[in-house]
């Protein structure tokens, strides 16, 4: 897959002079280091450092297939690493890219599975659960994502980035465009709906 | 079930492989050089826990124990060593009884020798030397060592005992003790313990009757009329006294005038003479003139005068 090329005078990298502890910096330093075409590179290897894990895991939790996940977050670093130079900071480095896992992951299940209903449960994601072997060894977790199969996958989103990820309702609503009341409201029936399923199954 | 309460985890925890790999494919797809990002954990190797196996040197002999019983036989040895070096710590209690130096290799060789006769019981493996078998004049010397060692110890201990004999006699028990000689003069403490009884005494009834209630009204009266009953002699008492006294009044003749005029009242409560005549008026002294007055003007008497004598010389 290429690259489109981007708008940069191509020079001799040089080796910096002073050599910068990136895992000190901060999200509006590191975006700075960013845009700073010698340390482009350690700025966005620092990011992927940072970020990757959880990204990672968010989108697991949200296409439970390994494979899956592997290609999403890989689209999603792929879009960051194309889209920084453009990052006003208007928000959080954090929810933006979160925002950017969330499209990806949307598109990505569009892509592969065409009739996909958002609005309704996802229970070919039941299946991928009960083949997963990593996850057989530990019951109560196995069950929660089997109930969270049984979500609305727009409500499962809000849930897994309340529940897992702890981002607040401020973050999911500039995340999702949503207001802060019916995320709340979202999140509750998500709650008492997974705990109705834990009873049964 | 509350979720909320008590947070169950994700199970899809990426392994640092997994991690790399995917990191190095990103850095590929985006152009840049790829570099190790995620740090191995560093393997802990498991804690095997060991137990403790003594071994011991001497004299160029290494013994290493097979099992783990055999460690039971240094504790005896030690305490044995134990017993050993106590009758040294005795031998340096005293300094006049002279003896002699015990050479430092006779105490190790005895050492040595227990042990030899402790390690033959259990099967100790050598390792690097073969002992060959004592010849008969070595276990002679063995014997001569092990009966001089025992000697000493024999010679300490009754040293010991005899050192201990002596710091004895610097205590004395008290039932042989001297009894102190009493000191001249007043027994002052004594009397001033039974000073301080008794001001305790004194005052603790002090504070027992302030403490008490106050008697009612019904207690009061109760107490009145058994009183009275023990005033009745006391009573009788003055009574006679009074009459004894009645006796010797005066007769009514010696009376001053003016004390005529009240003794009816003073010896029989009764009122005096209510009228006075003027010619009885007229004989009376000045003192009894005024005496009428008073008695007039309080009601008693009733003067029977001509207005004339009430001059302004009387009044």
């Amino acid at each position: 897959m290429s690259l489109p090329e981007r708008n940069i005078v191509k020079t001799e990298m040089r080796t910096p002079a002073v050599s910068i502890n990136f895992s000190k910096l901060d999200e509006a330093q590191l975006v700075s280091y960013f845009h700073k075409p010698i340390y482009t590179e350690d700025a966005f290897r620092e990011l992927l450092h940072r970020y990757q894990s959880k990204i990672y895991a968010y989108v697991r939790n949200m296409v439970i297939s390994r494979e899956d996940a592997d290609d999403i977050t890989q689209l999603v670093f792929i879009k960051v690493w194309q889209n920084l130079n453009s990052f006003r900071g208007e928000s959080k480095l954090n929810t933006w890219i979160y925002r950017i896992a969330s499209n990806e992951t949307i598109s990505f299940l569009r892509k592969k599975r065409p009739e996909i209903d958002f609005d309704q449960a996802q229970m070919f994601m039941v299946d991928a659960l009960q083949q997963d072997e990593s996850i057989s060894e530990r019951e109560i977790e196995a069950k929660l994502q089997k109930a969270l199969c049984y979500l609305p996958f727009k409500q499962k989103l809000v849930f897994v980035l309340r529940y897992f990820e702890d981002l607040n309702y401020d973050e999911i609503a500039e995340l999702t465009q949503t207001s802060v009341s019916a995320l709340k409201s979202s999140y509750h029936h998500a709650v008492k709906k997974i705990e109705i399923y834990l009873g049964v199954l | 079930m509350n979720i909320e309460f008590s947070k169950i985890k994700t199970p899809f925890h990426p392994d640092h492989q997994q991690m790399s790999d995917l990191a190095a494919r990103i850095q590929k797809k985006v152009g840049i050089e790829a570099q190790e990002l995620f740090e191995k954990p560093e393997l802990k190797e498991p804690v095997i826990p060991r137990n403790p196996v003594q071994l011991s040197v001497e004299f160029g002999n290494s013994f290493v124990s097979e099992s783990m019983d055999d460690t039971y036989i240094e504790t005896d040895v030690q305490t044995e060593v134990q017993e050993v070096e106590d009758t040294n710590i005795h031998e340096s209690l005293e300094s006049s009884v002279p003896t002699k130096e015990e050479p430092k290799n006779e105490l190790v060789e005895s050492q040595f020798i227990e042990k030899l006769s402790i390690e033959e019981k259990s099967p100790l493996k050598q390792t690097d030397e073969t002992i060959d078998e004592p010849t008969a004049e070595e276990l002679e010397a063995e014997k001569i060592r092990s009966a001089e060692v025992e000697r000493k110890r024999a010679e300490a201990a009754a040293r010991y005992a005899a050192l201990l004999d002596e710091s004895r006699a610097d205590y004395i028990p008290i039932s042989n003790q001297v009894p102190e000689k009493e000191t001249k003069g007043l027994p002052w403490a004594s009397i001033l313990g039974v000073v301080a009884s008794f001001a305790a005494i004194a005052t603790a009834w002090w504070v027992w009757s302030l403490i008490q209630a106050p008697m009612s009204i019904e207690q009061v009266a109760e107490k009145s009329r058994i009183s009275a009953a023990s005033v009745t002699p006391v009573v009788a008492v003055y009574n006679s006294s009074v009459n004894n006294k009645e006796e010797s009044l005066v007769e009514l003749d010696e009376l001053p005038t003016g004390s005529q005029l009240v003794a009816d009242l003073i010896f029989n409560d009764n009122n005096p003479t209510s009228s006075v005549s003027l010619p009885h008026f007229t004989n009376m002294d000045e003192q009894s003139k005024v005496s009428m007055v008073e008695l007039e003007n309080n009601g008693l008497v009733l003067m029977e005068l001509e207005d004339e004598i009430f001059s302004n010389e009387w009044l």
